[in-house]
């Protein structure tokens, strides 16, 4: 594109090309186009981030989930905390670092108590199979009644957004002999 | 050049029309491709969202899916060859849970001992899903609106069937003379260390060896309708005729039947006689007191009985005291549960077919002292006439059958202490009591435990193995 015509003796003349008029549209459409690809640009990159973060979090979800159900298929030993009647014992309350996500935390609630169980869980729930939904099954000893334990494990960290919390229910049981 | 011609010159290089065109063109396709690039960015950013979502709906579908399918597989580990199905009504429905619902049902192989679960998750991603009560299986099943994921795992079990007329798990009988004893020094894994009951024992019979245990297999409607029990067999018999779970059973047991009738031959009380075919090294399975560490522990089934049935207006539940009576038929069998201490008085006959469960009332579900209030006994002046499984199992369990009783069991005899109801943890207590006085029959029957009886399908799980595991799919 020729932006500037030559005068007769070969220089550039201020009388040539544009006028400042129409370069000054230009480059506002320009720019205005510009910044909205950049912005856009940036919500891709912002969206990438967040969707990297997810998937950070559910693998730490995914993780916790596979490190309980081990534990659960232990045969029982509540004073090694081992077995599904541990995992009460073991998990309730816990908090621990996801070291890969900015302020990343998984927080772990069990429930032991039939007659609490939030109704998100499947509760009030018979979690030893005794026929009733009463019991509370949270101490040591008579967590070896546990057959069933619901857990619910939310996971939080920050992003552009600010702090996000998702929230994952899983029940467990032995699923080993 | 003239003035005239630099001035044409001049305009026309500024309005050259060609030039501006390009140079339109040239800005219009800058400004197409912006847009295009940028409509590209909002649609990858879209599909990124979109991802993201169905991710975590998909990982939600798996965590319940997996929920249903925990609840199943516990149910089949506690129930055995039950069919569970989710809703736990006849038919299986789909049931809330965490932001979708769940929907299983097992198919039961009662000849292969094999159970199929298939555990559906399903979660809505429209805001208008279907409502289809139906699995994602079912011809019917409509999909839509929902991300679904399907779980199918084969479970294989079988169940202890009881292959003696006395099962005593862990110590046998307690301390009759020659059996086993603590004292300081004694290691219970180092049988050279072992001690025996030399005075006092606490479980003995009278002279006349009245106890017969009989390991051959008695017709189901012996009680009724008497017949033969099939001969022995040659070489080493079909079933033992008493099991227990240690070496110290083992002992326990032998020095009962040698020793506890005042030194008699008291071996004669077996039939067929423990002596001859039978292995003379006590770590043969062959041996005649067998150990069978991997039988069931009586008190978990005991336990596991007594809460299930609880409960259940249509069984029996007596308490301690004076008992008579019939409870369960040979066409009508059932459970009976005893809390505490059966005495049958003179006189009168208890008398029954199915399960007896006599065990303590400790509940470790509310109790947590280790203190029952009451013993397991069966204590018997009168008759007592069983056909099916006698259970007694909790803290200071106890058989007596007084001067003028008389009792027989055709079927199988369990029994043991409990540390789980306030039993102790040391060998010689963890053992039943047996003060036999008068005439008591075991008469071991097999057909009683098969597949089909009613007493199979309450008999405790042995092996829960999975044995097989698949993802599901919709078509």
């Amino acid at each position: 594109m020729q932006l500037f015509t030559t005068s007769v003796d070969g220089r550039p003349s201020r009388e040539d090309g544009f006028s400042l008029v129409e370069v000054t549209i230009a480059l506002a459409l320009f720019a205005t186009a510009l910044l909205t690809t950049g912005l856009t640009l940036l919500q891709g990159s912002r969206s990438l981030d967040e969707s990297e973060s997810f998937s950070l979090a559910l693998r730490a979800v995914r993780d916790v989930c596979a490190e309980i159900q081990e534990q659960a298929n232990l045969p029982n030993n509540l004073p090694l905390f081992e077995g599904i009647g541990a995992v009460y014992s073991s998990h309730n309350g816990e908090t621990r670092t996801i070291t890969a996500l900015p302020a990343g935390t998984i927080s772990i609630t069990c429930y032991a108590d039939e007659p609490t169980i939030p109704a998100v869980l499947g509760g009030p729930q018979d979690l030893n199979f005794d026929g009733d939904s009463n019991d509370n099954l949270g101490g040591q000893a008579n967590g070896s009644d546990l057959q069933l334990v619901p857990v619910e494990i939310t996971v939080s960290f920050t992003d552009d957004r600010g702090t996000v919390t998702q929230t994952f229910h899983r029940r467990f049981a032995q699923t080993t002999d | 050049m003239d003035l005239q011609t630099y001035g044409q010159a001049r305009v026309s290089a500024r309005k050259n029309p060609r030039e501006k065109g390009v140079a339109l063109i040239l800005a219009l396709l800058f400004m197409v491709g912006l847009l295009g690039f940028t409509a590209l960015s909002v649609d990858m950013t879209k599909a990124h969202s979109v991802v993201r979502s169905s991710e975590q709906s998909l990982f939600s579908a798996r965590l319940i899916s997996e929920s249903g399918l925990a609840q199943a597989m516990a149910r089949l580990k506690e129930a055995g060859q039950t069919a569970p199905v989710s809703g736990n009504g006849a038919n299986a429905v789909w049931v809330p849970f965490s932001n979708g619902e769940y929907f299983y049902s097992t198919d039961i192989d009662i000849v292969n001992a094999k159970a199929t679960i298939r555990s559906w998750a399903r979660v809505p991603v429209d805001d208008f899903p279907s409502g289809s009560i139906v699995a994602p299986d079912d011809p019917t099943w409509d999909g839509s609106g929902y991300v679904t994921r399907g779980t199918e795992v084969t479970m294989v079990s079988s169940r202890y069937l009881p292959e003696t007329p006395a099962y005593f798990g862990n110590g046998g009988i307690e301390k009759p003379l020659g059996g086993f004893q603590w004292t300081s020094g004694v290691d219970p894994f180092d049988p050279s260390t072992w001690q025996q009951v030399s005075n006092n024992p606490s479980s003995w019979q009278t002279a006349s060896v009245p106890m017969t245990v009989n390991a051959l297999n008695h017709p189901p409607d012996y009680l009724y309708n008497g017949g033969s029990p099939d001969p022995a067999t040659p070489g080493v018999h079909d079933y033992a005729p008493w099991v227990s779970q240690t070496q110290v059973g083992q002992m326990n047991i032998q020095a009962w039947m040698n020793n506890s009738a005042n030194g008699g031959s008291a071996m004669s009380g077996f039939i067929p006689s423990p002596i001859g075919s039978y292995s003379s090294d006590p770590t043969s399975p062959d041996y005649v007191f067998p150990v069978d560490t991997v039988a069931a522990d009586v008190q978990d089934y005991a336990w596991s009985l007594w809460s299930t049935f609880e409960n259940d207006p249509t069984v029996p539940q007596l308490n301690s005291g004076n008992q008579s009576g019939v409870y369960g038929t040979e066409t009508m069998p059932g459970i009976t549960m005893v809390t505490g201490e059966l005495q049958v008085p003179a006189g009168q006959t208890f008398e029954g077919n199915g399960i007896l469960v006599i065990r303590d009332d400790y509940d470790p579900n509310v109790d947590t002292n280790n203190t029952p209030g009451t013993s397991a006994a069966l204590d018997i002046y009168g008759e007592f006439k069983w056909t099916g499984l006698v259970i007694i199992a909790g803290w200071r369990p106890s058989i007596q059958v007084r001067p003028g009783g008389e009792a027989t069991i055709v079927g199988s005899l369990m029994g043991e202490d409990s540390v789980m109801s306030g039993g102790e943890v040391s060998l010689d207590s963890a053992t039943i009591i047996m003060k036999i006085e008068d005439d008591f029959s075991l008469l071991y029957s097999n057909a009683l435990f098969q597949p089909g009886t009613f007493i199979y399908d309450h008999l405790p799980l042995l092996q829960k193995t999975v044995v097989g595991a698949r993802e599901l799919y919709t078509d």
